[in-house]
């Protein structure tokens, strides 16, 4: 803006402040003229790192990042991020990133034995697609297999989806979200019949108490955590309780901590329940007009193999069913959960457990109740869920400013990519499943595909494509955007058998080497963050979207290029019977890159839409706006289905939107008719994902967990995360300042269980399991205050792989692990 | 081999040797026979288990460190054991405050850290930024596990 | 000097236009390094300085740009910068600063 009042204002300024500096009124004749090269491009982009969806501005210079800012205009985090966000700009520019495919070769040809030897993708993709032939001709589509991730951008997963289950005829697709959010997606399904949180990240700003369960918000959500401050410490009333297994840095902030024995949560919420109805505080008008009672099967076992002696002696198990029952039964069947016997239980006061039902019960305190990890990696994962809602329900602390059941997302974008695309085994997009005649029809219907084409059968969960693997029933896979060797749970029995099977041709596609790329027989270099143009959905279903903002080093290639450019090496008589060809003559002779990308919506879009100012190196290669395309036929699953998404141009522009978005307006709260367009005029609640609008209540006992501290394995092992570090520290760790801050893995553990045990603080000790064994150092103090049998070690470390320890065991519902809570033993190294 | 032969298969090897040089990637990959891809773990089999390393310790004082980009929170050059961060108590404002600092000497938490959520200045520290060591941390001595090319502008950099 | 009340008030939201004059002072050793550092912050400009390590500059808000309080304190925590002071202050709307062309 060239202007004379502005130029006026500012000579006056300058006059000023060189008059008050000394200096000659006059300008210097050496004013170093400002050249395009000292300017910062500067876009937004959401965080790469967890499910709270920061936003950060991205400054470009010369090709490369050279800076990062928390957005001051993003309603999520205005301007605040944490010491992992803040180190953004660094995660590319490890200097080991993977710039060539590299195929284990010997003499000049593939050998599960050789050495990784650099080839060119055509080569790589040769390889790889006779493998997956052959493993398709020989054992048919049950027999290939994918593992994706909560951080695939949302058209990555879309076009994984379709490669897989369309393509492929595969449903052996899931992602790592999995092992994070599953059993949060069994609690909406089985409570509401739809998934994600009703609330929002406004409740913050509402609430008069937080309640934690076993989630650290303080180190995982921590820009959240922020928010959570900065009302408790704002207002007097506002206050935060953590309920956890073992004191760590939320409980710094909470008026009423509690540690509580593990799985004991469950027991604790029906607790709660007994408590508002005994003390005649149910919402009754809520209850008689928006809800219903089950009676859930119980003894459902521990989601191990078969074989295992725990999984034979459950009555029930994997059984999801419920009957109907009534809400006195509701009232009879928790009111076995006294203060005296779940204090008893849990090892909580009966103090601090009245002080915690209180606040439920009363009606005039809007609770907002947050989880994760704690509650989700759990083997009876879904059911606290719902119990967690129970609790809400009761009451009628649901979808309101404040009263809030808030279910926080792990990854960037589990909401946005795994569970809204549906890239698990059983889904598709927008919360239908394979196993609905009618779901299929209408995915098949958009995609364009003869009917039959998308399998009924559900295909393989997370740890059950380890099981796979290991038995050799599937022989083809391709690991993407994760590092499963590393996170998933019973390593040596489970995991690396699987990998290192000689009938196995493993995949690895990453931007680093990883423990995962160290075991597999294809390395694929991968594209980061904002190396392409992407687009997450973050906890509170905001979809946020970035362009791309610099080139990837070398031959790295985005996730999204990799499996489009690969659907080209697949004719679709190699991979579709001849019954479903006849059905669609047409297909006869393309490839599946035509059929699944090249079918006039996701090709709608020419080039000339994309970004002129940016470069778009997938839209580039295939002649057409890929992302575009994808996202809008992606879209149609879910508009008018309660699931609206925004045109995509219009999310370029803002910072996100919160889904359903219906005439441009997004949706804070779900379910409520002041705030959801789809609740019908005068019903004040509809809980639409049920056909009749009522929200279930389930009556869900205290089980324990299968296995717990003995004579041998004497103390708990839980694992997590720390504040400086994400997941398996692949990116963060190659980031020298949150290396530094954090370096290794440790185990922390009370002072006194060292002592007994021979230890002090920085000796080496060897953590077992009946499963393996792992080194570390003991920790006695620092950020984790643990009681005595209890220990914790995080998983980011590469050389101390924490998973060897853990069990198998899920969530028999969700078939997510539970890494919470791991009977172990520990003795000095010699 | 007849010299003028030797000479040609010379010229060509060499030819090779400098097109293999500019041709393959600049950073640190396989060779085909030798140094394998090796992850943050190193050569150690995953089946194996190493000695875990020492717990690597935070020096009590040190210099102040570069920043990379205007903004970054700055890292913390002093030790932080035992410092406690509670609604009651922040250990670190009694040295950091706008208040203590003059007779502290030490670093002025900066103004931003004045402002909520709603971009308010406040008359004390905005409670958002209460938790100090969500953005800032300390660093111990030793040298990354992998290099970063991350390069700050020239302004940044230390001559 | 009192920084103005619309200071307090302000947000990225704000539709006004503030520029204000600084004087900074560095060591003598530390100029060039500062001189360059300077170069790089948004809406700042050099107006003079000299070797001994004197600067006086002037800084900007526009509407949707870096809010001045940030770009002060951006300012004053750079290294080489021993102190900052502010000479001169002023904000009117926006719509006021471009009105301004069209009487003329």
């Amino acid at each position: 803006m060239n202007n004379s009042r502005r130029t006026f204002l500012k000579s006056s300024a300058a006059a000023a402040a060189a008059s008050a500096a000394g200096l000659s009124v006059t300008p210097s004749t050496q004013v170093l003229a400002k050249t395009g090269k000292q300017n910062i491009d500067w876009d937004k982009a959401p965080c790469r790192f967890c499910g709270t969806g920061c936003s950060v501005l991205v400054g470009v210079r010369d090709g490369r990042v050279v800076a990062t800012q928390a957005d001051p205009d993003s309603p999520v985090n205005r301007g605040l991020n944490c010491i992992k966000g803040y180190f953004l700009s660094k995660i590319m520019y490890g200097s080991d990133r993977l710039t060539t495919p590299l195929l284990r070769m010997k003499n000049g040809k593939y050998d599960k034995n050789g050495q990784f030897t650099p080839v060119s993708w055509d080569t790589a993709f040769e390889i790889m697609a006779r493998k997956f032939k052959k493993t398709l001709k020989e054992k048919g589509p049950t027999a290939v297999g994918m593992f994706g991730s909560g951080q695939w951008t949302v058209w990555e997963g879309y076009a994984a989806s379709k490669f897989m289950k369309a393509g492929l005829r595969s449903n052996n697709i899931d992602p790592n979200a999995r092992h994070c959010m599953a059993s949060a997606v069994g609690g909406f399904m089985r409570t509401f019949g739809i998934d994600e949180p009703m609330g929002c990240y406004d409740d913050f700003e509402n609430a008069d108490h937080f309640v934690l369960w076993g989630s650290n918000m303080a180190e995982c959500h921590p820009v959240l955590w922020s928010r959570i401050a900065a009302r408790v410490l704002a207002f007097d009333h506002v206050r935060v309780s953590v309920l956890s297994t073992y004191k760590h840095r939320s409980c710094d902030l909470a008026h009423l901590p509690i540690i509580f024995e593990p799985q004991t949560d469950l027991a604790i919420g029906n607790f709660i329940c007994h408590h508002i109805i005994s003390t005649n505080r149910v919402n009754k008008e809520f209850i008689a007009k928006h809800t219903r009672f089950r009676m859930g099967a119980t003894d459902i076992g521990y989601g191990l193999p078969d074989t295992s002696p725990l999984q034979m002696k459950a009555a029930h198990p994997n059984d999801g069913s419920s009957k109907e029952i009534k809400f006195e039964d509701f009232a009879t069947f928790v009111s076995d959960y006294t203060l005296e016997k779940v204090s008893k239980l849990s090892g909580v006061s009966k103090k601090s457990l009245l002080e915690l039902a209180e606040l439920y019960a009363d009606p005039d305190t809007k609770v907002m109740s947050l989880w994760t990890m704690g509650v989700n990696q759990h083997t009876r994962g879904v059911w606290m869920n719902n119990i967690l809602y129970n609790m809400h329900l009761l009451t009628g602390k649901i979808s309101q400013p404040g009263n809030s059941p808030f279910s926080l997302t792990g990854q960037p974008s589990a909401c946005g990519t795994a569970r809204e695309v549906g890239t698990f085994s059983h889904r598709l997009p927008a919360d239908m499943v394979v196993t609905n005649p009618k779901h299929r029809a209408k995915a098949e219907k958009i995609w364009k595909l003869p009917s039959g084409t998308i399998p009924a059968k559900p295909g393989y969960h997370a740890v059950l494509q380890d099981r796979m693997l290991k038995k050799g029933k599937i022989n083809a896979y391709w690991v993407m955007c994760n590092n499963n060797v590393q996170t998933a749970p019973n390593l040596n029995e489970e995991t690396l058998p699987g990998y290192k099977n000689p009938d196995n041709f493993i995949v690895v596609s990453d931007p680093y080497p990883t423990v995962s790329t160290s075991v597999a027989d294809l390395i694929l270099p991968t594209a980061m963050w904002v190396e392409k143009e992407g687009a997450y959905g973050n906890a509170e279903r905001r979809t946020q979207f970035w362009y791309q903002q610099v080139d990837a080093p070398a031959e790295a290639r985005s996730d999204l290029w990799q499996l489009m450019e690969f659907s080209k090496y697949f004719k679709v008589e190699e991979v579709w019977p001849e019954e479903l060809i006849k059905k669609k003559p047409e297909v006869r002779g393309k490839t599946l890159f035509d059929v699944l990308y090249r079918n006039g919506n996701v090709n709608r879009f020419p080039l000339d839409q994309t970004n002129p100012d940016k470069n778009n190196f997938e839209s580039k290669q295939f002649g057409f706006y890929v992302q575009k395309g994808l996202f809008e036929e992606y879209a149609t699953f879910g508009r008018g289905k309660a699931h609206d998404l925004a045109p995509f141009d219009v999310y370029h522009t803002v910072r996100g939107l919160r889904w359903p978005v219906v005439n441009g307006r997004e949706t804070l709260r779900r379910f409520h008719e002041d705030s959801d367009p789809y609740v019908r005029d005068g019903s004040e609640f509809e809980f639409y994902g049920k056909a009749d609008g009522k929200a279930w209540l389930f009556a869900l006992p205290y089980e324990p967990p299968p296995e717990v501290p003995d004579d041998e394995f004497d103390l708990w092992l839980c694992t997590g995360r720390v504040l400086e570090h994400w997941h398996s520290g692949s990116m963060t760790q190659r980031v020298p300042e949150l290396y530094k801050a954090f370096p290794d893995a440790v185990i922390f553990m009370h002072p006194d269980d060292a002592r007994e045990r021979g230890l002090r603080r920085g000796e080496e000790a060897m953590v077992i399991s009946p499963r393996g064994e792992i080194r570390t150092r003991v920790e006695t103090r620092g950020r984790n205050t643990m009681h005595r049998g209890f220990t914790f070690i995080p998983f980011f470390d590469a050389t101390e792989l924490v998973n060897k320890l853990i069990l198998d065991a899920t969530d028999p519902l969700s078939k997510q692990t539970d890494y919470k809570k791991c009977p172990v033993r520990i003795e000095k190294v010699a | 081999m007849k010299l003028c032969h030797l000479k040609r298969w010379f010229l060509f090897a060499l030819t090779a040797v400098v097109l293999c040089h500019y041709l393959l990637p600049q950073f640190a990959i396989a060779a085909g026979n030798d140094k394998p891809v090796e992850s943050l773990r190193g050569p150690a089999p995953l089946s194996e288990e190493k000695k875990a390393p020492a717990l690597k310790k935070f020096p009590k004082e040190r210099e102040l460190l570069d920043l990379n980009y205007v903004g970054q929170p700055p890292l913390i050059p002093h030790s932080i054991r035992g410092y406690k961060i509670t609604a009651n108590d922040n250990r670190c404002l009694h040295c950091h405050s706008w208040d203590n600092a003059i007779s502290s000497g030490a670093t002025r938490i900066g103004i931003s850290h004045f402002r909520d959520r709603d971009g308010r200045v406040l008359a004390d520290v905005s409670p958002s930024r209460y938790f100090c060591t969500q953005c800032h941390v300390p660093q111990i001595n030793a040298k990354p596990l992998v290099p970063n090319t991350f390069e700050p502008v020239e302004s940044l950099k230390t001559p | 000097m009192r920084l103005p009340d619309s200071f307090t008030e302000g947000s990225t939201d704000s539709t006004e236009y503030t520029v204000c004059g600084l004087v900074l002072l560095s060591k003598s050793e530390d100029y060039q390094q500062l001189y360059a550092r300077l170069q790089t912050i948004d809406g700042l400009d050099i107006y003079n300085s000299s070797d001994n390590g004197r600067f006086a500059v002037t800084l900007e808000e526009l509407p949707g740009g870096c809010r001045i309080t940030d770009q002060i304190e951006v300012v004053r925590n750079l290294p080489g910068v021993v102190d900052l002071s502010l000479a001169y202050s002023h904000t009117e709307p926006i719509s006021d600063v471009l009105a301004a062309d069209s009487h003329s």
